[in-house]
């Protein structure tokens, strides 16, 4: 495990490569769903009635 | 087809039929990808285990110039027919694409300090990617500049279609230029230059990151579309 | 033609009395140009060496920060008092009208930097056989400049915080200018031809000439609308 962890002498570069990108990805995704989520339910607050148009998915 | 598209309900009944469709094919690509690209990938005889960086960075690299690519083809939709779902898809695809490009740059620069023992280097090829940083990043802003949403939508659409010709600089830098930076090994006349056994992992996180895109943009353009009714709504109860 | 000629000669004939009456913006790109390359050899301490190195550069990013700072206003006052609608609205195509008021900025701003450039030269130090080459890398390269600066000065009209956002569009697209001013200027200080780059800064300017008109005449279109 601690061999595969250094990959060479390398690990610290190749951990925060990977783990930077994840980082960055998952944090666009959670932004993006947030985003998503406080416009859908500005919209329903403002049309309570009106389900009908395919707003709620 | 573009057309019946262009009709946002049928927009918005697609993007969330296909948005678990982009989330299954992003989990098990990069799923797999990742298995590969850590553990069933070999070490390059040059670049010794450093190589499993380009599995992140290569990907991130493609998608930021095809993120930009998808922003001035949809600004040109923008601009000609006015149409809003083009300008959602261009508003929606602005920050998934900085954010690929940050990354290319953030692991390219991991992947040199090891490789040519420094964190930057100003070749042809890094310079015209922070550009196109600073293109996404001044797409956005100027966005969000305007009181009027539809000023801003345009304006920044003639910002996305003037930088588009940072596209092919990028891509054919290394070709022009004598630099550092490697030359293009998967996409080429005569077949890929590298291994199967790195081929592997690169298309699948390849094919991952591209179905992330999508993933997001499903769910950046239903939360702008909402947005975007919300306003709507609001102007109508504001006139009454 | 004829009458196309007459409109866009008197275009820059107003620009240019425009600029001449109020003798500001001129003189205040100049000043503003001095100063910056005169802090660097405050900054960077007064070594001779040092300053021949960084005198090329040194010009030219000044120029660049000069170029921009004249910038804001290109399109401004005419935005505001109406002018612009007036200028969209005559029959002569508005790319070519923008193409004049790029033309008078130049004369306006641009030249004043290349005249005054080979004392600011002098003043860091460099050596005699980069003077030539300065010029005609500034002389190709400041219209460009112009040119790029008027779609970022045609972006941001009626924008909040407009002058930030001048300098986030346009510096990123005024590197490739720089990158091969620069190279120019260093290739001939080490004697070796600089040819190439000034080809290219030639081919940078005239593909600005034959893009930016369009694309600044959109942006004016969308914002008078």
């Amino acid at each position: 495990m601690a061999e595969f962890l250094s990959m060479g002498g390398y690990g610290s570069f190749i951990c925060s490569a990977f783990g930077l990108s994840a980082l960055v990805l998952i944090g666009i995704l959670i932004q993006s769903q947030r985003f998503l989520k406080t416009s859908e339910a500005e919209l329903n607050s403002l049309q309570p009635e009106d389900t009908s148009d395919g707003v709620k998915a | 087809m573009f057309n019946y598209f262009a009709n946002p309900t049928r927009f918005l009944r697609l993007t969330s039929k296909l948005q678990p469709i982009a989330m299954v094919v992003t989990l098990i690509t990069m799923g797999a990808g990742l298995y590969y690209s850590l553990f069933q990938s070999p070490p390059d005889y040059q670049q010794s285990e450093t190589v499993r960086m380009m599995y992140v960075h290569v990907p991130a690299a493609w998608m930021a110039m095809f993120c930009y690519v998808a922003l001035a083809a949809s600004s040109a939709v923008v601009l000609i027919w006015r149409h809003m779902v083009a300008d959602i898809v261009a508003k929606s695809t602005a920050p998934i694409g900085a954010c690929f490009t940050f990354l290319a740059l953030a692991t390219g620069s991991l992947w040199g300090k090891p490789m040519w023992g420094t964190w930057w280097v100003w070749d042809a090829r890094l310079t015209s990617v922070l550009i196109l940083f600073f293109l996404y990043l001044g797409y956005m802003v100027l966005y969000n500049a305007f009181d009027e949403p539809t000023r801003g939508a345009r304006a920044a659409a003639i910002l996305a279609i003037v930088g588009v010709i940072n596209v092919p600089i990028i891509k054919f830098s290394v070709d022009w230029w004598n630099t550092l930076h490697q030359p293009a090994s998967v996409v080429k006349m005569d077949g890929p230059a590298i291994h199967s056994s790195m081929l592997t992992p690169l298309l699948l996180m390849a094919v991952g990151y591209t179905a992330f895109y999508f993933w997001v943009l499903f769910i950046r353009s239903r939360a702008e579309l909402s947005a975007y009714k919300v306003r709507a709504l609001r102007i109508r109860q504001a006139e009454g | 033609m004829n009458v196309f000629w007459k409109v866009f000669t008197s275009l820059i004939q107003r620009e240019i009395r425009l600029a001449i009456r109020h003798g500001a913006d001129s003189m205040m790109v100049v000043m503003f140009f001095v100063l910056v390359v005169v802090l660097f050899p405050l900054g960077v301490g007064p070594e001779p060496g040092i300053l021949t190195r960084i005198s090329a550069g040194v010009i030219w990013v000044a120029a660049l920060l000069s170029a921009m700072l004249s910038m804001d206003r290109l399109f401004q006052t005419d935005f505001e008092d109406g002018s612009l609608d007036l200028l969209i609205l005559t029959p002569q195509p508005l790319e070519l009208l923008v193409l004049a008021k790029t033309i008078a900025h130049w004369l306006t701003t641009g030249l004043p930097l290349i005249i005054i450039s080979p004392l600011l030269a002098l003043l860091l130090n460099m050596e005699t056989s980069g003077y030539g080459v300065l010029l005609a890398a500034l002389a190709l390269g400041t219209p460009t400049l112009s040119l790029i600066g008027t779609i970022g000065a045609a972006l941001i009209l009626g924008a909040r915080r407009s002058g930030f956002l001048l300098s986030l569009l346009i510096l990123p697209l005024f590197i490739p200018t720089l990158i091969f001013g620069v190279s120019a200027v260093d290739a001939a200080l080490i004697d070796l031809p600089s040819k190439p780059q000034l080809l290219v800064l030639g081919g940078l300017l005239l593909a600005s000439f034959a893009l930016c008109p369009w694309a600044s005449a959109a942006a004016l279109r969308q914002a008078a609308e």
